[in-house]
């Protein structure tokens, strides 16, 4: 009678855990920005790191900087997307075989990238807000 | 041999029918909103909760909570969950909360997670207008 505890089942386990690690991880959606209730000009502008040069820009500088970082976001999300697919068939052969598993791409930069874009949206979203631009 | 065949199909009837299935929770300075105390006259219909990435500068709102969803495919034989399902399971939960609307909606990126072979995480933050 198998039990949970037996080696074959431990093989298992550890296979499936290494898979997971292995076989493109999920990324997180990036932190929402702090609420600006009950908090200061300076404290936000401290918390989003935003600095001088930042603060002297124009609406017209700020949409037209927003609409690259909407770019940038996209292209990083179609790197991500184009080996998804990919990561998928590793993903089940992976399961049956493990060595396919170490084919997988983590596209660790990119994620990275869309990370500190996304910072960088909410700095634009919040300098527009604070000089009332449409 | 028949009996075995009947399980079997019928567990991957159940499992075609729920191609995807999702999780959320709310909260508000780090603490968990109670949807529970959420009156059903309060709450609002989901297909008219405004989405959007920015932020709102042409109402004045209150913030309810922070509101984060997961949502993730069944098995690995199913579509990956997109941006979009993300969306109304946001647009959902913002409804059960009597939310107006959601600012800053950001998603992450399609993957394998703990719970599942594929999973999207979305994020927003749930807001009520001031009249």
């Amino acid at each position: 009678m198998p039990t949970y505890c037996n080696k074959q089942f431990r093989g298992y386990f550890i296979t499936l855990l290494t898979l997971l690690l292995l076989v493109g991880c999920a990324r997180s959606a990036p932190d929402l920005p702090i609420s600006r209730a009950n908090k200061s000009d300076a404290e936000i502008i401290k918390t989003l790191n935003i600095d001088e040069d930042d603060l002297s820009k124009v609406c017209e500088e700020l949409d037209s900087e927003l609409t690259k970082v909407n770019e940038a976001i996209e292209d990083n999300e179609l790197v991500i997307k184009g080996d998804r697919v990919k990561n998928q068939i590793v993903g089940y052969l992976g399961a049956l075989f493990i060595f396919p598993a170490f084919g997988a791409d983590n596209n660790d930069e990119a994620k990275e990238n869309l990370s500190n874009l996304q910072f960088r949206k909410d700095q634009l979203y919040y300098l527009k807000s604070r000089k009332s631009c449409k | 041999m028949f009996n075995k065949a009947i399980v079997i199909f019928s567990l991957m009837f159940l499992v075609s029918a729920c191609s995807t299935w999702s999780d959320s929770q709310v909260t508000n300075d780090g603490k968990a909103v109670e949807i529970a105390s959420i009156s059903e006259s309060e709450k609002k219909d989901p297909s008219k909760i405004i989405l959007t990435d920015g932020d709102i500068t042409d109402k004045k709102y209150s913030v309810i909570g922070d509101i984060e969803v997961t949502v993730n495919k069944t098995t690995i034989f199913n579509a990956d969950p997109t941006p979009e399902m993300v969306n109304e399971a946001l647009k959902e939960k913002a409804a059960e909360i009597g939310a107006d609307a959601v600012i800053f909606v950001r998603h992450g990126s399609v993957g394998v997670s703990f719970f599942s072979w594929g999973a999207l995480e979305g994020k927003g933050r749930a807001v009520v207008f001031n009249d």
